[in-house]
């Protein structure tokens, strides 16, 4: 809160800044992500696109938030802005209370497309992560094996992406978005690519794995049932521009079954984003008797 | 009853051992064999049948044996040829893979040079043959630099396309692990574009014996494609049909070394679909 209240006068970064700092209190730190009237307008040969926002958000640490939206809405911009990846038009974003000026590293990256470099084999792939960041090479291998494990991908360590199938792939490359332990996990519709079947089995081993080391998640879907099935918090966007209309905490226990669609609490959340979808347009359903 | 069982058999025996010798790896190897040694038994037969004058289409038998007799000349001017292939292609790579990457980093020079070399790349170059000799004299330089100027483009234009084939989304991956960009190159950018630079170095193998051998009509002292024209000069049919074959060897040799290392170097190949 005492960061919130003295950046607004405080514009000098430097001097003030660095003892707020040491002198943070725990109530602030437990902000990881904020964003402050974030916006995004990319210039076509069309003239301009005002693409998103201005949006605010506040991602707390260890909180799993989900940015839903239609397709085009802006929530994988909205992920790019968030992780350095991408300059936004106007606004800034916070990482731990300070402003975020180059990519941030502290994260892991999982987009709908595995994007593995099918040069390496599995284990290599997620290995790129240690030879990148000049990691403890044993270190680093013990904890890919342990992911292996944990994402039911032993024995796939020396196969090439070209020999394992979709979901397998979308494995590795979640244990190369884990493997150097970072605070914050990122991912792009994850599962997007993925059959349906393959897609409720690793929804379910994600959340255990989530469970276990807790990191925050920012994740991008367009599926509400995976929103809510995983989400403490889903954050729901319009589109053009796309801006946050609702908010939705969902207070589900964990682990949550995947055949989430039984439960009369989660048809409550999920009519909820069906409702605010009808109201704008997402979904145009007709009146049928 | 038993006698009759027993030939046949032997006679299934003999022709399973036939079919599995036609098909399997084998085959790869004898049927090509085969193919040629027909070929040249025909064309030897045809010639003494049609009584062809040697100074025309000498028969195989003796452009082989010249090939045998003459190993020694031949070999020296198969030596000058190779050693400008060589070089040449050594050139052409560092240049090509350098500038493609160039090329793909910075839009500026993508946009400027683009067009020109797209030019470049399809008119017939061997015709500029005259002017690297006039340019660079008769001998070792103005060989090398023709055939260093062909072999380049396809491994140029290959560069290209393998650096363009990265995902940008990779990218955002490279620069969250914090990687710069040396890094890119070495654990990304190059490995992706190692099995476009292949094929673009197979076919400047190709490229590049053609170019040293036009240079070598041109204005040379020595190699194969003097050796050619030294050879018609004489009408000596009998050494131009060796000579001819020395250049197909040479060729082949060139194209089963970027092969071998091609299989060296890039092992994962195997597994692509």
């Amino acid at each position: 809160m005492m960061l919130n209240d003295v950046r607004p006068e405080g514009h000098g970064e430097e001097g003030p800044e660095e003892i707020m700092q040491s002198a943070a209190p725990t109530e602030a730190q437990r902000i990881a992500l904020s964003g402050r009237r974030v916006s995004k307008t990319f210039r076509t040969k069309d003239g301009e696109n005002h693409a998103l926002g201005p949006i605010d958000f506040d991602i707390k640490e260890g909180e799993f938030v989900s940015i839903i939206g239609a397709s085009g809405c802006g929530k994988s911009t909205t992920m790019l802005i968030t992780a350095g990846l991408m300059p936004a038009t106007s606004g800034e974003i916070h990482f731990r209370g300070q402003r975020l000026h180059s990519p941030l590293t502290d994260v892991g990256i999982v987009f709908q497309d595995h994007l593995l470099l099918d040069f390496r084999t599995a284990l290599d792939n997620v290995m790129l992560q240690q030879q990148i960041r000049r990691l403890d090479r044993n270190a680093a291998l013990e904890r890919a094996r342990e992911l292996f494990a944990k994402l039911n991908l032993t024995g796939a360590e020396n196969r090439y992406p070209s020999q394992l199938s979709g979901g397998m792939r979308q494995r590795v490359s979640i244990a190369r978005a884990l493997v150097h332990e970072p605070s914050i996990l990122m991912m792009d519709e994850p599962f997007g690519a993925l059959d349906a079947i393959t897609r409720n089995q690793i929804r379910y081993d994600l959340e255990l794995l989530w469970m276990e080391t807790k990191k925050t998640v920012i994740f991008i879907t367009h599926s509400i049932e995976e929103a809510i099935g995983l989400s403490d918090r889903v954050l729901v966007m319009s589109n053009s521009p796309g801006t946050i209309i609702d908010e939705i905490h969902v207070d589900l226990p964990r682990p949550r079954p995947v055949h989430l669609g039984e439960y009369p609490e989660f048809t409550k959340y999920a009519n909820r984003v069906f409702d605010i979808f009808e109201k704008i347009g997402v979904y145009r359903f007709g009146r049928r008797n | 009853m038993v006698n009759v069982s027993a030939t046949m058999t032997a006679s299934t025996d003999q022709r399973s051992r036939v079919a599995s010798l036609l098909d399997g790896a084998s085959a790869k190897v004898i049927l090509p064999i085969l193919t040629m040694a027909l070929v040249l038994v025909a064309w030897e037969y045809f010639c003494i049948l049609l009584e062809i004058p040697p100074y025309l289409v000498p028969k195989p038998t003796e452009f082989l044996g010249r090939f045998y007799t003459d190993f020694a000349n031949i070999g020296y001017h198969m030596w000058a040829t190779s050693k400008v292939i060589l070089m040449a292609f050594v050139f052409a790579g560092i240049i090509g893979v350098t500038m493609g990457y160039m090329i793909v980093t910075f839009a500026t020079l993508e946009r400027g040079a683009y067009p020109l070399i797209v030019f470049l790349e399809i008119i017939p170059k061997t015709i500029t043959a005259p002017l690297f000799v006039a340019w660079f004299g008769v001998g070792l330089s103005s060989k090398l630099m023709l055939t260093t100027f062909i072999a380049f483009f396809p491994i140029l234009v290959n560069s290209i396309a393998g650096f363009r084939s990265i995902d940008p989304r990779l990218y955002h991956i490279s620069r969250s692990m914090g990687a710069n960009w040396s890094q890119t190159f070495r654990f990304i950018q190059y490995p992706a574009a190692l099995p476009y630079i292949f094929a673009g170095l197979k076919i400047a193998s190709v490229y590049a014996v053609t170019a040293s051998i036009v240079i070598e009509f041109v204005g040379s002292t020595e190699g194969l494609g003097y050796l050619i024209i030294e050879a018609m000069a004489f009408m000596d049919m009998e050494l131009m049909f060796a000579a001819i074959l020395a250049t197909a060897l040479t060729g082949l040799l060139f194209n089963l070394v970027v092969t071998s290392f091609e299989r060296l170097v890039i092992p994962w190949m195997q597994y692509r679909q």
